[in-house]
């Protein structure tokens, strides 16, 4: 079924939904007795969680549970897909001959060259395929199966992948759980709720060029490369300095190379021929949001960050300051449900930062520097579909006023504010990655 | 706790010490001893200084590392593994020969070393660090765990707890390797300069002295703090899979 949800026949498969994303964690955390890593709830707390790991480990677990987590990377055991597989299969005693190594890697969506790849280079989704493709392995001993928003990190044509391995559990009488955040589609249909807010397509001021015809992009893995290397070539269809309307939207299948292209025009990595976005701005590289944001912030409290970032610049550190507030109070509003003291809505000032707390404030520091262009690299990740609505209306509206094209990467633009600008398509990965404006 | 009723699994999890881990990383700065007992000087012609002869037996034990790198991986291989390490190697030895030349304070933190001795310790530092980082980085990038695990079993019929520490002292330290990856592409978003900030409008020349050294080592701390954490934090689903891993092994034995 591509393009669309999974199956909601499903007769084995209980879906439970929650708010956000600690809540979900709690509940995996209370009800599953695993560990769950969750960068989403910061550093401080995974040391926390883990001495609490340490302590309740006494207790025997469930052998039969086989628990997909939020961050897939925490499925994924070896460093390779290979390896993987190779551990999988043999785990399964006398079923292994069941499995066509090659054959099971191609059904979720890996090619030859990938199994080798080191997992850490894979983006989000990928990783999430191959850890339902490990969940799919392991399906022989599993009495029960959990997935956790697996839609999270998914492209929509990537759904059939958690189709078939809710097929595959369906077929082996394994009860199967779904836990979901609040606003994930899955089985339920698209929530439609975008024309609720609406900030203005870019007009001239919010037009923004990209000045590159096509480029490479070499990447090698980060110990030396001594065992792999990739090389991503992107080429923009017919258009030598392409015109964009904001707020453009890079799509793509998982894996594809939007996360990359947006860190090329960000000027994190350095390529074949210059490539770089112009605007009423300026020229030059734009400033990116990197998908988990909270990476920056380290578990510091929400005013501590900006005092390490314009240490030389209190000028600046009082205008994001002010900034952040402004956002913030945007989202509270939007978020506003009747419980404006609800610490959800947006987070709370005196406990260290929420994801939603420290995407604002990113990008605050990022705007009192008008940039060329502000990159959203999945700005819903982390967030509830109605957080995910109300970061990214606020920005796109707040940038639009201050004459600052936005550029959104995302698997879907399900929960982003209509109407969008110019659409970016990364067709496919490897060595080849057509780009083509689609907007219009 | 009576132990023979926990199952196997759980056992082998709380014998399990991080030491492993930490030995491991302090396999090759170990050596340092080792090669400093090595000396060559009574071999080498008369004017030869003493800090070059103490930096030859390194040299002689990076051209061995560093053969069986190319013999591996071939010379671009190395060449890409040294790309990592020259960096960091040249801004060390750079700043041990600044040092003595910061006004006030550089004569006393030279304290009796003679120039010679301070050159010395530089050129058998940017050595050291020319092999103490490629060859880590190479070793785990090498070692195929899953082909570890499944040979261990095959050759001894089981896997013994020391194999399983040793894989998952391998396994953590290769994933804080990969952590790190993530963690710079950060760092250098907000910081391009690599080691000064962004912002730094209001920073005089003075303030640029005294002040972005001060910066660095606390932003710096930040960072490598975050990434302990990080590193922290992938521990227990690696024990926890790995372990589950080879249990399931174990007990898929069985059925064979």
């Amino acid at each position: 079924m591509i393009g669309g949800p999974p199956s909601a026949h499903a007769g084995d498969v209980i879906v439970e939904r929650f708010a956000t994303i600690e809540l979900l964690h709690e509940k995996i955390r209370k009800a599953y007795g695993r560990y769950v890593p969750s960068p989403q709830l910061g550093r401080m707390a995974a040391v926390k969680s883990f001495a609490e790991w340490k302590k309740g480990y006494a207790e025997p677990g469930d052998d039969g549970l086989t628990l997909v987590p939020p961050d897939p990377t925490s499925f994924l055991t070896f460093p390779t897909l290979r390896q993987e597989i190779d551990i999988a299969c043999a785990s399964m005693g006398s079923d292994e001959s069941l499995f066509d190594k090659q054959n099971l890697a191609a059904e979720f969506g890996f090619g030859p060259e990938q199994l080798d790849q080191p997992t850490y280079t894979l983006s989000g989704g990928e990783r999430v395929r191959a850890s339902l493709m490990k969940a799919r392995l392991l399906l022989r001993r599993t009495k029960r199966l959990v997935l956790c928003a697996p839609t999270q990190w998914l492209h929509l044509e990537s759904y059939v992948f958690i189709d078939r391995l809710v097929d595959a559990a369906r077929n082996s009488r394994v009860p199967t759980s779904l836990l979901a955040l609040e606003g994930d589609e899955w089985p339920e249909s698209v929530e439609a709720s975008d024309s609720e807010v609406c900030p203005k397509v870019g007009d001239n001021d919010t037009i923004w060029y990209l000045e590159a015809s096509d480029f490479d992009l070499p990447l090698a893995d980060f110990a030396g490369g001594a065992l792999t290397e990739r090389l991503f070539h992107f080429q923009f269809e017919n258009f030598s300095n392409v015109r964009l309307r904001s707020p453009t939207v890079i799509v793509g299948s998982n894996g594809a190379g939007k996360s990359l292209l947006a860190q090329c025009l960000s000027g994190l990595f350095g390529t074949s021929l210059p490539v770089r976005p112009k605007s009423r701005h300026g020229a030059g590289p734009g400033r990116l949001i990197l998908q988990d944001a909270l990476s920056h912030f380290f578990r510091e409290k929400i005013a501590e960050h900006p005092i390490r970032v314009f240490d030389f610049d209190a000028e600046g550190m009082k205008k994001a300051t002010a900034l952040f507030r402004e956002l913030s109070d945007k989202c509270r509003n939007l978020l506003w449900n009747g419980a404006p003291d609800d610490p959800y809505l947006v987070g709370r000032d005196s406990d260290p930062s929420t994801m939603l707390q420290a995407k604002l404030m990113l990008v605050a520091e990022r705007l009192v520097h008008a940039p060329t262009l502000l990159l959203l690299d999945e700005p819903s990740w982390g967030l509830s579909r109605p957080q995910a609505r109300a970061f990214s209306t606020t920005v796109i509206e707040y940038c639009h006023a201050k004459a600052i094209p936005v550029l959104v990467i995302c698997h879907g633009t399900r929960f982003l504010p209509r109407p969008l600008g110019d659409h970016i398509t990364v067709r496919r990965s490897g060595e080849a990655i057509a780009v083509a404006r689609e907007g219009g | 706790m009576n132990t023979e009723n926990i199952p196997r699994g759980i056992m082998r999890i709380r014998r399990l010490s991080l030491r492993f881990a930490a030995l491991f990383l302090l396999i090759f700065p170990s050596l340092t001893p080792l090669l400093n007992m090595v000396s060559v000087l009574p071999y080498l012609p008369a004017g030869v200084p003493v800090g070059v002869a103490k930096t030859l037996p390194y040299i002689g034990y990076g051209g061995v590392a560093f053969s069986i790198i190319v013999w591996t991986v071939g010379p671009a291989g190395l060449v890409r593994l040294l790309a990592a390490a020259i960096p960091i190697a040249m801004a060390v030895a750079f700043a041990r020969a600044v040092v003595p030349n910061i006004p006030l304070i550089g004569q006393f933190l030279q304290g009796s070393k003679t120039d010679e001795d301070v050159a010395a310790a530089a050129l058998l530092q940017f050595v050291t660090m020319l092999i103490v980082i490629p060859l880590p980085l190479f070793a785990v990038q090498c070692f195929p765990l899953a082909e570890f695990i499944l040979r261990f079993r095959q050759k001894f019929g089981s896997i013994s707890e020391t194999g399983i520490r040793v894989a998952i002292a391998l396994r953590i330290y290769s994933a804080v390797i990969d952590a790190i990856a993530s963690f710079w592409r950060a760092w250098v978003e907000e910081n391009p300069g690599r080691i000064l900030p962004r912002h730094r409008s209001e920073a005089s020349s003075m303030q640029k002295f005294l002040k972005f050294p001060l910066w660095f080592i606390g932003a710096g701390r930040t960072w490598s703090f975050a990434l302990l954490i990080y590193a922290i934090e992938q521990i227990p689903p690696l024990i926890y899979q790995l372990d589950a891993t080879i249990s399931k092994l174990e007990n898929g034995r069985g059925g064979e």
